[in-house]
This record gives structure tokens, C-alpha cells and sequence, in this order.
């Protein structure tokens, strides 16, 4: 039902050389034994092209379910329903069919997935792995160009040695070099969003950081737009162009992150900030945490998802559903899903302050 | 303060360099003499069940060509009989090798067969769910519930028992174990992205379980297959034993150490000790051999 006729439905001001992916109200739930588990409610985002979006939360916050309903994954599970709509490049791609899916997934759309050990398949050639997808998408491709192609990817990736890499298998590289691999296999056909979903979480802190660095420079150098899929608030840091804070399904903040990482305006957020060290903070200063744990995903009660957990709650928090709105004029990008929004940097500045006065 | 004396030996005193070798650590030159003679064993018994028609053997089969040799002879004491002679002096050493190419016929061909139907039937119930796993979950748990000797017993008594039928049988009795093997395996690496990705992609169910999941599940079967061909080789052995496996004349390792019954063995203890000590060679071999290609095998998935 939202196929075409919606496409023409799409307003004009959007300029659709910019917009890469418009996702608008995009839910997605599952029907488990248990009840009805919605991991993604009403989410709705633009991504530029050549722009990074991060996308932050615990676990079970429905940030991957996300990253994987705009690559049409989810649907491959007989469970789901995914409702709302996602417009890549002015197509729909809902609910994408066999043919459409086939067609965008690696040459438009491409991801990088969690653990390279196990998206690799063991008992094939790392090379083979490059080919394939090649090979997919261009069936004119002769092996030979093929190899050659796929050799200089994994040149690109900063493998060393492409030449012998190619003739190994999966279970002869180091997590890092696999990862590689991986980033290389989604880069095959120059795709122009890339869906990273927590690339790093397999890898030592070390290697992260080359690994990021390294889809990074290759985002700049393709002007190939990223979601950046991840728990780790460090990651995202520095690497994204806009940050968005998922909480039980839903997106709490939505800031530049330029912007967010000086302030935060949902509690949540603020929490999630506060709780990791900072170097300039005094010394023996207690790290922030926020109590209790995320809700059951089956249990729909109303109101902010975050209220049982949230110390500003109050009546209206239980019983309303704050909007996704700008806090303030001054910055209209900077939005956030609460009633009574805080200021990060101002609470913040007060707790140090406090925390230094004392003895 | 003493201390800038016990800092002293710190300062880097006369010390003789530690010899350091430059060149390449030896590789590791233990020779696993028993992996070894596994292979050379069952080399040496597969080469001779292949080529018993054409090696100068004695008779092994037809008591009225044996009329004229010695019977019950300890080996090396007849010329010509290796290993002696039986109850009708045929040759026991002509025997053994005929009786191999039985057991390795039926133990190999069995496996064999519970392997395809093992890795279709289990990596299909476990990719496609559903009902048709509900089937075969069903079947595989039925005959498992059975136990297996006398499963081939009952098979026996309604078929004749020759090396097709026996192999069927036995074929049956493996295929379970295979099966759920399968199975089990697939439902971890349906799990994996490289699935999930070949079915984004529009590979059909079909194209799925023969390039992607295959390959995988058939490497951790092969290990236990190896397993499998000493368990039915023994379980064959036993048949023969009993009664119900290859008859007579024809040679099995299980029908020539029946033929010790009746008071025969404590009289001439060889004509049991020579095929139950072949059997329990060939058996340690294949045990010993899927025991090692597990561990080898076994690193791709040592850092998952």
C-alpha cells in the first residue's frame, strides 16, 4: 500500500539530491512466544548525502533491529512487521521485495556487520567472499578482472599482502584483518550508504580505533554516507555528523554532535554521558549512573519509556508520550523527546563546581 | 642509606650474552608413530580388499577345493597358510582379506549413505523449520529410540541378508546420529550474517543449503563419520556373529569369529584371536583417525 503512490506523495522542498534516506515513522516488532516485542517505534530521520549518523544505546534499544530494518533484513525473519516508510534516494524500500532488495543491497546499501568471524562463511576463500559480490552485481565480470578488483579492495582496506590475503581463509586473519574483510566486501560495489552495526564491538581497542579511522577516510574519500551503529558513546564521538540516543525503541535526542556532546537535554542522554569518565573531571569524582534497568520489551505501557528509570518524572511523563521536538530556538536541530528537558551542561557545570568547593 | 648499593647490580654488571639462535626454531620433528600405523594399517587392508582377486591367495570360500589341507592349523605352521586354516581348511589369512572387503564394503557404503541422507535430510530441517522438521524430528527421534542391534536384528529376519541389504540397515542405524548432527549445525550457522546476507540477496532456500550451508556442515561431519564406520563395522561383525549377517561361506570378520563357537575357541584359541584382533586394529585405526581430523579440523572454529 505504500508503494508508489506515496513516491509521488513525497513533498517538493525536499531536494533529493541532498536527502540520501528519509525515514519517516518507521516501527518494527516482532511476535515472540512472549508477546508482541516492538524494537523500533515511530523513528524518523534524514541522512544527507556523505554524512555520518550515529546512532547510540544499550543493548536491547532496538539500534541494531534499526540499522538493519533500513537494509530490509528484518523482514527475511517471518515474525516481523515493519510499518512506517524508508525512502532511499526517492525509492521505497519498506517492505522491499526479492527483486529490490536483491538490486540495492551491496551495490547502493551495504553493511558492515558485528562479528567479522561470523559473517564470514569459514569455508570459503577470503577472495572468493570479495568476488562473489562482484561479481552479483556485474555479471559481465570475467574472474579474472574479478580478482584483480577484489585484490585491489582489499589493498584499499589496508590489508597487507592482498595478494596472499586472498587465498586465506577467514579463520587465518586476526579479528581486525577479517574486519577488513568485511569493510571491503561492503565496499565492493561503491555503495552510497553504508550501515556499520557495531563494527568495532568484536575487536580490541586497539584495532577499533584503525578500523574506525580506517571507514572513516573512506567515507570522506567516496563521499559515501555512514549510520554508525553503536554502544559505545566513544565511538561515535568525533566520527559522526549528527548523533541520535535510542532508548526501548524510540529515539530520545537528536542533535548535531558537535552540539550534543557539549549538551544534552533528556535525561537519558545526559545519563549516558555522565556515566563515563572524563579526563578533566576531578579525581576519585563519582562516575553517574542511572538506576534500574530498560523496560520489558513486551510490556506497552504509556506514557516516556524512560519515566520508571527517569528522576524528573512526573504524572504526565506516565501518561503522555513526549514528541521529538527542538528544546530551544537557538538550536532547532537539537531535539529531544521529554517533558522536561534539562541541561546537561548546566548540571554538569553545577555538580563540578560543587565537587570541587568540597573538602 | 645502603640503597645506592642494592641498586648496583641493576647497573648492568658484566653479563654474558645470552646465546640467541638466529636461525629458523626446528620444527616440531615428533612423528605421531601411532597416527601412523593407523594409516599404514588401513592402507595395507583397503589395498588388499581391493586386490584380493588378484593376489596369490589360498582358498577362502570353497570348502570342496580344501579337502586335501590340514584344518584348525595355528598359523605359521602350514606352508602356504600364513595364519593357519579353519574348521575346513580353508585359509584364514584368504579369509580376512576376503572378509574385509565385506566389512569395509558395508561400514564405508553405510556411512557413506547416512552422511547424504544425514546432511540433506538434517541441513534441510534445520534451514527450512517448520513442519518439515517436525518430521524429521519425529523419525530421527523413533529410530534412535530403537537401539540399534536390535533394530538390524528385526531388519534381518525380513530381508535376506546379503552385503546390499545389510548395508541399507546399517545405513539406517547411522543416519539418525547424522542427522541430528546436521542439524544442529545448521541452526548455529543459519544464525550467522553470511546466511542472512546470501538470503537478502534472493538465494533460494535450495542454492542456500548446497553452497553456503554445506560445505560447512559436511566438514564436522566427516570427523564423526570416521566414528561411524568402526561402530558399524563392529555392528556388522556382531551380526555376523550371531548369525544374522553374511552367512557362510562367504567370510566376515564377524562370521569367522563365530566360528570359535561351540567349544572350538579353547581348542584352537586362533581361529577367534586372528579376526577379533584385525577387527580391533581396524577399529582403534578409524577411531584414532576421526579422533585426529576432529582436532585439525577443529581450529576453524577455535576463536568463535
Amino acid at each position: 500500500m505504500i508503494g508508489t503512490n506515496t513516491l509521488h506523495a513525497v513533498p517538493a522542498d525536499i531536494e533529493p539530491s541532498k536527502t540520501l534516506l528519509r525515514v519517516r515513522d518507521l516501527s518494527a516488532s516482532f511476535s515472540t512466544p512472549s508477546g508482541e516485542v516492538v524494537s523500533v517505534e515511530r523513528v524518523s530521520f534524514d541522512l544527507h548525502r556523505g554524512k555520518t549518523l550515529g546512532i547510540v544505546g544499550e543493548s536491547g534499544s532496538g539500534k541494531s533491529v534499526l540499522g538493519r530494518t533500513i537494509m530490509g533484513l528484518t523482514g527475511l525473519s517471518g515474525n516481523a512487521t515493519v510499518s512506517g516508510q524508508i525512502l532511499f534516494d526517492g525509492v521505497d524500500f519498506t517492505n522491499p521485495d526479492k527483486k529490490l532488495r536483491s538490486e540495492f543491497l551491496g551495490s547502493k546499501i551495504a553493511m558492515i556487520f558485528q562479528d567479522p568471524l561470523s559473517s564470514l562463511n569459514p569455508v570459503k576463500l577470503v577472495g572468493t567472499h570479495v568476488t562473489e559480490t562482484l561479481r552479483q552485481h556485474d555479471r559481465s565480470l570475467s574472474r579474472r578482472d574479478a580478482k584483480e578488483q577484489a585484490i585491489g579492495l582489499l589493498d584499499k582496506v589496508r590489508i597487507p599482502d592482498p595478494q596472499r590475503r586472498f587465498g586465506q581463509y577467514p579463520h587465518e586473519l586476526s579479528g581486525g584483518m577479517r574486519q577488513r574483510v568485511g569493510i571491503a566486501i561492503a565496499l565492493a560495489c561503491s555503495p552510497q550508504l553504508l550501515v556499520a552495526d557495531e563494527p568495532t564491538t568484536a575487536l580490541d581497542v586497539t584495532v577499533q580505533k584503525h578500523v574506525l579511522d580506517l571507514l572513516g577516510a573512506i567515507c570522506e574519500e567516496q563521499g559515501m554516507a555512514m549510520i554508525l551503529v553503536s554502544h559505545d558513546l566513544g565511538v561515535v564521538a568525533g566520527r559522526s555528523d549528527e548523533v541520535m540516543v535510542m532508548y526501548a525503541g524510540r529515539i530520545q535526542e537528536k542533535a548535531p554532535a558537535s552540539e550534543f556532546f557539549v549538551r544534552q537535554y533528556h535525561p537519558y542522554a545526559y545519563g549516558l554521558l555522565a556515566s563515563k569518565p572524563m579526563l578533566d573531571s576531578p579525581a576519585h569524582a563519582e562516575l553517574l549512573s542511572i538506576t534500574g534497568r530498560p523496560p520489558d520489551p513486551t510490556d506497552r505501557f504509556p506514557g516516556c519509556r524512560f519515566a520508571p528509570r527517569c528522576q524528573n518524572a512526573r504524572a504526565i511523563c506516565r501518561e503522555q508520550e513526549p514528541l521529538l521536538e527542538p528544546v530551544s530556538d537557538a538550536a532547532p536541530e537539537h531535539k529531544a523527546a521529554c517533558f522536561f528537558p534539562i541541561d546537561g551542561l548546566a548540571v554538569r557545570t553545577t555538580v563540578d563546581n560543587s565537587q570541587e568547593g568540597a573538602p | 642509606m645502603p640503597q645506592h648499593e642494592t641498586r648496583r647490580p641493576l647497573a648492568a654488571p658484566k653479563t654474558t650474552p645470552i646465546p640467541v639462535s638466529f636461525e629458523k626454531p626446528r620444527k616440531n620433528f615428533h612423528v605421531d608413530l601411532l597416527l601412523w600405523f593407523c594409516i599404514l594399517w588401513l592402507g595395507a587392508i583397503v589395498l588388499a580388499a581391493i586386490f584380493a582377486p588378484l593376489l596369490p591367495l589360498a582358498e577362502a570360500q570353497d570348502a570342496s577345493k580344501t579337502l586335501m589341507e590340514p584344518t584348525n592349523q595355528p598359523p605359521f605352521t602350514v606352508p602356504g597358510h600364513p595364519l593357519g586354516t579353519n574348521g575346513l581348511g580353508l585359509d584364514i589369512f584368504a579369509r580376512l582379506i576376503y572378509g574385509a572387503r565385506i566389512s569395509l564394503t558395508v561400514g564405508v557404503a553405510a556411512v557413506a549413505i547416512g552422511m547424504a541422507v544425514g546432511a540433506m535430510l538434517g541441513t534441510s530441517a534445520g534451514y527450512l523449520r517448520g513442519a518439515w522438521e517436525a518430521v524429521i524430528g519425529v523419525l530421527t527421534n523413533t529410530l534412535l529410540a530403537v537401539p540399534a542391534l536390535i533394530l538390524l536384528i528385526a531388519l534381518s529376519t525380513v530381508l535376506r541378508p546379503s552385503v546390499v541389504s545389510l548395508t541399507f540397515s546399517l545405513a539406517l542405524v547411522a543416519s539418525p546420529g547424522l542427522i541430528r548432527l546436521a542439524r544442529a549445525n545448521t541452526l548455529a550457522f543459519t544464525q550467522r550474517e553470511f546466511i542472512t546476507v546470501a538470503r537478502a540477496l534472493g538465494a533460494k532456500p535450495g542454492r542456500v543449503i548446497l553452497r553456503e550451508l554445506l560445505p560447512n556442515v559436511l566438514l564436522s561431519m566427516m570427523s564423526l563419520s570416521f566414528v561411524y564406520i568402526s561402530v558399524l563395522i563392529v555392528a556388522e561383525a556382531s551380526l555376523g556373529f550371531l548369525g544374522v549377517g553374511i552367512r557362510q561361506p562367504t567370510p566376515s570378520w564377524g562370521n569367522m569369529i563365530a566360528e570359535g563357537l561351540g567349544g572350538k575357541m579353547e581348542q584352537y584359541p586362533h581361529l577367534v584371536f586372528i579376526p577379533a584382533t584385525v577387527l580391533f586394529l581396524t577399529v582403534f585405526s578409524f577411531n584414532l583417525l576421526g579422533e585426529r581430523m576432529r582436532k585439525r579440523w577443529d581450529k576453524r572454529e577455535v576463536s568463535l
